[in-house]
């Protein structure tokens, strides 16, 4: 069955502009994200999927960013028509594309209630007195399995845990029924049960709700479970992409094959040691001509250091990769 | 929350406490008679010393210094030993004089401080905070009496527009009051202005880059409810700190400004008090004004209970 | 830390400080301007300030004196300089003063905490209560007779800036991690704190210095403007703009130039300050 395309991100580019040089952090990125789909965006810290999805909502701080080009198809328009502070990116944000950041604790403000914090989100995108806000931010707290729901909405930030903050920012998400939620780093701040929890409630909001969620993350064993897609990002670039289970058990790019190695598994034997990728991302001031990876890489071809591998397909399942291996690496 | 307050209170009376032993204590340790200063040398020995006992000023400083603390609470504040009139009398007049400009003086600090604080934070590294800034500057650093005396001299002598010295009060003649009244007001409002746009300023820009308010953005959260409601109410708490400070300024800052200007209210009284060692003068005022100022930071801190309910809802 | 860290830190340090823009250079130069002018002032002018020359009473004439002489005739070039030299030295003397005693009771009340510290801080408090200006002026009937007295008086109206700080950063190291694991190895807590204080506490100590040498000038003017503790004929600068203020409509150069001086320097080391604090306090927080 052809699944619908609720978010399409072609051929994205942004920059930072330093005294150091450009910083090319988005560098021509493209993916689409399906109706009712969850997605990952995978890569190490600095490897530009946070600032890839901060484009799409254009909350880039400028200066000294920019976007530069490419297009965000949402809803039939492209978002990068409108202004960065225009009115129809302000209604986008929250009630079409809702964003979930880190540190869910410091991302509700310390002197408004949940309640307070709540209702405005749903009376900016919905014309609704108070009472029936309030009654709406109720309803989405105990969507998202808070407990004693009218209490919390009470609630300020630091007397509730990281979970429940968490929960409360996806429940915003929820009453203004966004149909796209971005997850950005959504458990790496939370202790492991806790992040559990959080991928579970974002699977039932899939169901429930019919939203469509990107996540973002560096956590490999987060994306194994719950996505159906995955898109693996290096040097502000795609540099593969596939369904999780393409991706899990025949990663053809090394830099994939490398993350998947350095996930600790507990099925794995005792000593056997983990095996970090050597050496160190580049610095996205001056990259090399050919492929950013290649330093690290224990595969290099001839090719590597002059030509830019561009991405194409090596699966049936478009499963794309952006390397010059004629066969991708061998099951880890 | 009563806790907290009733904690606060006793500190602040500790506070009092101190201040009045200081205060006397100082007075009675300097040289210099006052009752014979004021008496002049005419007067005989005799004379002067009944004075002296009338005033009680022959018992035993302990006992001075309670028979002054029970005459405060009865409203006896002892008498000017040098004008021949109780102090209450005294303050009673020359008290709304001073509090007529320096209220309109940190209201005005107030507004425009804040303001251009804010707008400072908003505009930051454009030319608009850069001149803000640089005015906060010339402004905590500019003498009250030089500028006192510039004003004057343009507005007084060169431009002839202004009335050179001196207080009119607001409800014998308003018009001339304010005439009057726009060269102190403004010259106790600089000073006030400057550190209150710098605190504002700092302020808000640590606030605007934290997280909440990039989530706030991310809902679709418009700029000016950003500014006013979620920005806002975190950056004043310290804001709200030196407005307190400034509250002092208001009765006991006046000093300078009423000597350049020839305002007949209590900054003046004061220092005619102090040189001529008019004991009950300067003993009741300071503490009038210590216990204005140690009110005023009672206030802010109930205030910053108000606003920020870590200090409300902890059990720290 | 090894000596190349702290040339590099130097030399870090220096380039956000100067590299600020144009004023903090402006005011460091105002500043060096006006320590010359009170150094070099019995060598380079002629006149003392106190010597009168009736015949030429607020005199014109750039020959003989550069900014004309004053209501009985002394230079008043000279005594602008002089002026400097009153407000730095006191400046100086009562911002040290006010350092040495503002720091040790900060120590005291934070290291004994308990009844010592309450006792301390309610102390500043009540200090604070009252206006620094009257504070001083009550201060100095009692001490103020000299010019050293003067600027210890001036000077304790500083000391609660210095004792809330050092007390506050004692506190906040009590509770910090690293003195925590020191403590547990075994090294005796007045050891570790005096270890870790000074380096944390150099920098910001330094700001509120340079900021106190404002001040106390900013006081010291004001005191000598009403006439207390510094008196005419001694040539200050706030002394020169009280005698002056009766000429204003003739000559306004004798009231206006004396507080101008006053707000160039003070306006100076608040900027140098601010400088200062800029330029300390990223490397500041990197360390801590």
């Amino acid at each position: 069955m052809e699944k619908k395309k609720i978010l399409e991100v072609k051929n994205l580019r942004t920059s930072f502009f330093t005294p150091s040089g450009e910083v090319k952090a988005v560098d021509d990125v493209s993916f689409h994200l399906n109706e009712q789909e969850i997605i990952a965006i995978v890569g190490e810290s600095g490897c530009g999927k946070s600032v890839t999805q901060m484009s799409v909502i254009q909350l880039i701080q400028s200066p000294p960013g920019k976007i530069l080009g490419g297009q965000v198809l949402f809803a039939g328009k492209n978002l990068l028509e409108y202004g960065a502070h225009s009115a129809e990116m302000r209604k986008i944000r929250g009630a079409g594309i809702a964003m979930i950041f880190q540190e869910p604790m410091t991302s509700l403000n310390p002197v408004l209630t949940i309640g307070q914090q709540i209702t405005e989100v749903i009376r900016t995108h919905k014309k609704c007195s108070q009472k029936e806000a309030w009654r709406t931010g109720v309803e989405s707290l105990g969507a998202v399995g808070i407990p004693d729901a009218q209490e919390c909405m009470h609630k300020y930030s630091f007397q509730m845990s990281g979970g429940m903050c968490q929960r409360a920012l996806a429940a915003t998400a929820i009453a203004c029924r966004s149909k796209v939620i971005i997850a950005d780093e959504p458990t790496t701040a939370l202790d492991v049960t806790t992040q559990a929890q959080v991928m579970e409630l974002l699977l039932s909001l899939v169901d429930k709700f019919k939203t469509s969620i990107i996540v973002v993350t560096h956590n490999l064993g987060l994306v194994t479970r719950y996505t159906d897609r995955v898109y693996v990002m290096y040097a502000g670039k795609i540099i593969e992409s596939g369904t999780t289970e393409d991706i899990l058990m025949r990663p053809w790019h090394p830099y994939t094959r490398g993350l998947l190695e350095s996930v600790p598994k507990l099925s794995a034997e005792k000593d056997k040691p983990l095996v970090p990728i050597q050496g160190a991302p580049p610095r996205l001031q001056d990259l090399p001509p050919g492929c950013a990876f290649m330093s690290r890489c224990t595969y290099t071809l001839s090719e590597c250091q002059n030509e830019f591998p561009m991405l194409r397909r090596v699966g049936p399942n478009e499963h794309w990769a952006a390397c010059h291996l004629e066969s991708g690496v061998d099951k880890p | 929350m009563i806790n907290f307050i009733l904690k606060r209170v006793l500190i602040s009376l500790l506070v009092v406490f101190l201040v009045s032993l200081f205060v006397f204590s100082i007075m009675h340790v300097l040289p210099g008679d006052p009752v014979r200063l004021a008496m002049g040398f005419e007067a005989t020995e005799e004379d002067v010393q009944r004075v002296r006992e009338e005033l009680n000023l022959t018992k035993p400083l302990v006992d001075q210094y309670f028979l002054w603390i029970g005459g405060l609470f009865r409203g006896n504040f002892g008498n000017s030993i040098v004008f021949h009139r109780t102090v209450a009398d005294l303050l009673s007049e020359r008290l709304p004089r001073t509090i007529n400009l320096g209220v309109p003086a940190m209201v005005l600090a107030v507004i425009v401080g804040v303001g251009f604080g804010i707008i400072s934070a908003l505009k930051r590294g454009k030319w608009m905070d850069q001149l803000i800034t640089l005015i906060s500057t010339l402004g905590a650093g500019t003498p009250q009496f030089w500028l006192g005396i510039v004003c004057i001299y343009t507005f007084a002598i060169g431009l002839k527009v202004l009335p050179m010295q001196g207080y009119t009060a607001p409800q014998t003649d308003f018009p001339l009051f304010l005439q009057k009244a726009v060269m102190p007001i403004f010259c106790m409002a600089v000073v006030m202005f400057a550190s209150l746009a710098r605190q504002t300023r700092s302020s808000m820009l640590e606030v605007i880059n934290q997280d909440y308010i990039r989530t706030a953005r991310a809902y679709g959260i418009s700029e000016f409810s950003l500014i006013f409601r979620h920005a806002l109410k975190n950056a004043l708490i310290p804001v709200i700190t030196i407005i307190g400070m400034q509250a002092r300024v208001v009765i006991g800052g006046s000093l300078l400004v009423e000597q350049v200007f020839n305002v007949a209210g209590i900054g003046t009284m004061l220092t005619s008090a102090i040189s001529n060692r008019d004991y009950f003068v300067v003993q009741s005022c300071v503490l009038i004004i210590s216990l204005f100022t140690v009110a005023a930071n009672l206030v802010v801190d109930i205030l910053y209970g108000v606003i920020d309910p870590h200090i409300r809802e902890s059990r720290n | 830390m090894s000596s190349r860290d702290k040339t590099g830190n130097l030399r870090q340090f220096l380039r956000v400080f100067f590299g600020r823009g144009i004023l903090v250079q402006l005011s460091l130069g105002i500043i060096l301007v006006f320590v010359l002018a009170a150094l070099l002032a019995p060598v380079v002018m002629p006149y003392t300030p106190f010597e009168q020359d009736l015949t030429q009473l607020f005199a014109e004439s750039p020959a003989k004196h550069l900014l004309g002489t004053d209501n009985i005739g002394r230079d008043f070039l000279t005594r602008l300089m002089y002026g400097a030299q009153i407000s730095l030295f006191t400046s100086l003397v009562s911002s040290i003063w006010a350092g040495v005693v503002g720091i040790a009771l900060g120590l005291i009340a934070g290291y004994f905490e308990g009844f010592i510290s309450s006792a301390i801080m309610r102390l500043m408090d009540a200090q604070l209560s009252i206006p620094a200006l009257i504070f001083s002026m009550v201060l100095a009937m009692v001490l103020g007779q000299s010019l050293l007295g003067m600027a210890i008086v001036i000077g304790v109206g500083a000391i609660p800036g210095y004792t809330r700080m050092v007390y506050g950063m004692v506190l906040s190291l009590k509770n910090n991690d690293y003195v925590t694991a020191a403590l547990l190895v075994g090294q005796r807590e007045s050891m570790v704190l005096l270890k870790h204080l000074l380096p944390n506490c150099f920098a910001p100590l330094i700001v509120i210095f340079t900021m106190s040498l404002g001040m106390a000038i900013m006081v010291e003017a004001g005191l000598a403007y009403l006439g207390v503790g510094i008196v005419a004929p001694t040539p200050a600068w706030g002394v020169m703009v009280s005698e002056g203020y009766k000429y204003l409509t003739l000559y306004p150069r004798l009231a206006i130039l004396p507080g101008l001086c006053v707000m160039l320097v003070v306006v100076a080391f608040n900027i140098v300050g601010d400088g200062l604090r800029d330029a300390l306090d990223p490397r500041l927080r990197g360390k801590l």
